[in-house]
């Protein structure tokens, strides 16, 4: 079983082909937001490094959101494209999702910070691999009051990690995780696709969409929780 | 780099032209150039002089319906917008507005007014007055330096 996968959600692209769990071959570049132009010449790679064709493929699978608008844009109308031109199947991947399956960590706390500009985030939260927090935004200063419902400390993954452990490490205990475990990639997008795979959460290409947070929703929550 | 800032006049669309492009000289990838002024006061000519600067070859033209125009080929990637219609956060993210900051595109903003919050503390802030024949007073607050 052929997964392709594909991640353009933030400033890094990449593509990934996993055969039967395994991951053939992979492209990742993070060199800025020029996906309409690299992305492309990425799947290339990844199918020729692998010796496939996308009719090889059984399953297409792409990080659907939150991230940037134009990423997403671009990332899902390429899987869309090719599952309708292969009549597959294809996987949507909530990028906070791919990301915290690059840890694994017993017990841990594991929150996805992806950058939503003007110092918020997207952000969730998972422990033992079950979502504890759906796809949300804040602002990072929020995280503080928002964490400790789900644990004592955690680990940040994401393009924003960084910046939101040291931003709120006076605060609340966290560490950010390494350079290379911290991004969603496509073979993270690959990896949970497989699990979504294995219990039929699959679609046709005219349904798959992006999912664009809504940045307003932030505004409302916060809005609700200043009334109550 | 020069601080542009001050208060401008133009007697015609040459002047204006000739103004912009003596500004274009200066502006960097991700310079965000918020243009405030009544329809006809000039912006899109000042883009227009601009771009040109920049080495852009092609027609620019007000971004009214298409809401953000690209401008490419140049010494650097423009992006000119027309916020008018932007009455939201979801409204700007789903222009790319974020996405063109952060592949270091020029910006150059009309009807600011409705995302001001969305813009860093450092934009260039240009007022343009006057109408019909009337000489045009063009004031630039260059907020590289200022703020």
């Amino acid at each position: 079983m052929i997964i392709f996968a594909l991640d353009s959600s933030g400033s890094a692209a990449s593509a990934a082909v996993m055969k039967d769990g395994k991951i053939l071959a992979e492209s990742y570049s993070n060199v800025g937001l020029t996906h309409s132009v690299t992305l492309l010449e990425i799947c290339d790679q990844v199918f020729a490094r692998a010796s496939l064709t996308p009719a090889d493929v059984d399953v297409f699978a792409v990080s659907e959101g939150p991230g940037s608008f134009t990423g997403l844009r671009i990332g899902v109308s390429l899987i869309k494209g090719f599952a309708f031109q292969y009549d597959k199947p294809c996987i949507s991947v909530s990028t906070m999702e791919a990301i915290a399956g690059n840890i694994r960590s017993p017990g841990t706390l594991i929150v996805p910070v992806n950058d939503a500009r003007r110092d918020r985030v997207y952000y969730a939260a998972f422990r033992d691999g079950v979502r504890l927090v759906e796809d949300s935004v804040a602002e990072i200063s929020e995280l503080p009051e928002i964490l400790p419902e789900y644990g004592d400390s955690c680990l940040l993954a994401g393009d924003a990690a960084q910046k939101t452990a040291s931003l709120i490490g006076s605060s609340f205990i966290c560490e950010a995780v390494p350079e290379h475990i911290t991004m969603c990639r496509a073979s993270s997008v690959a990896a949970a696709a497989l699990v979504l795979y294995n219990s039929g959460s699959m679609m046709s290409a005219s349904e798959l969409a992006p999912k664009y947070h809504q940045l307003s929703q932030a505004e409302r929550e916060r809005n609700k929780q200043i009334n109550n | 780099m020069t601080d542009f800032s001050g208060t401008y006049y133009s007697d015609s669309r040459g002047d204006t032209l000739e103004l912009a492009r003596r500004f274009a000289a200066d502006i960097e990838p991700g310079d965000v150039i918020a243009m405030y002024g009544d329809l006809g006061a000039g912006k899109t000519v000042f883009v227009s002089g601009a771009a040109k600067a920049l080495g852009f070859d092609g027609f620019v033209t007000s971004p009214t319906f298409a809401i953000v125009n690209e401008y490419q080929g140049g010494k650097y990637p423009i992006a000119h917008f027309d916020m008018y219609r932007i009455t939201d956060e979801n409204d700007l993210f789903s222009t790319g507005f974020y996405d063109y900051l952060d592949m270091g595109f020029v910006m150059f903003i009309e009807w600011s007014e409705n995302i001001e919050y969305a813009i860093e503390d450092s934009f260039i802030k240009i007022t343009f007055s006057g109408s019909g024949d009337e000489r045009r007073t063009i004031t630039i607050e260059d907020g590289r330096f200022s703020r």
